[in-house]
């Protein structure tokens, strides 16, 4: 019965020191931005170098829209760009999850999966991503850096030449490629990074 | 101590800068191979570069003035207080939507004060909850 006491004490002792104090306010804010809206403003995060806040853009846009695999690839190059490639290859495949046709995730991920020196997985997504996409210059590239690091220079070598053959001068891919291209040419061991 | 000495030599330290400094100078190559993101209109950051700061802008206002109407205000108030804010303010305000309310983590020690109120206010009253 004494027990019964302190516990209704105890409680009065709490409601009367909370309705002491000002109770706070609660608000529920609700989120405006669409799955789409989310995704175009982690680009812009990225694209302005805020890596934290496009990482976890990405993350809500992922969230909202569970079946759309663009946001996850976004989200894997932040992590690429930050260098962080075990997160980055989470990433690539949680999209490939949701889209297992997506030559885009294929082609980043074998770059990642390069980066940490799994080579035959990456050549595995490379050659994916090639079939699904043969014209592609920059899954090109990637299978030709993976063939290289496979010391296939030879190999490496001719595609590099047909992906030279159809970048334009002003193609931001065409001096890591063209890069890549002389390194062979000079016999020197093709660098992933 | 020997190597030590070495390793502390003056010209020793001069080359390995001089060496760092010429490999800081070197792009890095890491994302040349990859495929860049893509806005929700399939276009890769580059072919809209001009325009990615409009759109982060758009959004981020978005975003504020639906806060703004949680808070209470009218839409006409809204837009008052939008327009007094400068973009910085507007963008502070935006980035503060993952930390509200403490995100996961706030909830959890919010639920876990809880039940640790109700146990105890159970042990004093000793009474307990069977669940049959």
């Amino acid at each position: 019965m004494i027990r019964v006491r302190v516990a209704v004490i105890l409680l009065c002792g709490l409601l009367m020191t909370i309705s002491a104090c000002s109770l706070p306010r609660i608000t529920v804010l609700s989120d405006p931005l669409t799955a789409d809206e989310h995704n175009d403003l982690g680009v812009s995060y990225e694209a302005s170098g805020d890596w934290d806040r496009a990482l976890a853009t990405y993350a809500a846009a992922a969230a909202k829209d569970r079946g759309w695999d663009q946001p996850l690839i976004n989200h894997g190059n932040v992590h690429a760009a930050m260098g962080n490639w075990t997160d980055a290859i989470a990433s690539y495949r949680r999209a490939l999850r949701r889209n297992p046709d997506n030559p885009e995730a294929m082609n980043n991920l074998a770059y990642a999966l390069l980066q940490v020196h799994d080579v035959r997985q990456a050549m595995k997504w490379s050659k994916r991503a090639h079939t699904i996409a043969p014209e592609n210059v920059t899954f090109i590239s990637t299978q030709a850096l993976i063939l290289a690091e496979l010391g296939k220079a030879g190999e490496a070598a001719v595609l590099l030449e047909k992906a030279l053959l159809r970048l334009s001068p002003d193609d931001p891919l065409r001096h890591p490629v063209q890069k890549l291209a002389d390194e062979l040419s000079a016999g020197r061991p093709a660098l992933s990074q | 101590m020997l190597w030590q000495k070495w390793i502390l030599k003056s010209r020793l330290c001069w080359a390995v800068l001089a060496v760092f400094f010429f490999f800081s100078l070197v792009p890095p190559n890491a994302q040349a191979f990859l495929v860049q993101s893509r806005l929700s209109s399939g276009e890769m950051i580059s072919e809209r570069a001009d325009q990615i700061a409009t759109i982060q802008s758009a959004l981020e206002q978005k975003i504020v003035s639906q806060w703004l109407q949680d808070y209470g205000l009218s839409k006409a108030e809204v837009v008052a207080k939008l327009d007094t804010m400068s973009d910085q303010q507007v963008r502070q305000l935006a980035e503060l939507s993952g930390d509200v309310g403490g995100g996961a983590i706030g909830t959890t020690i919010s639920v876990l004060l809880i039940i640790l109120l109700v146990v105890v206010i159970l042990r004093v009253s000793d009474r307990r909850i069977v669940v049959q």
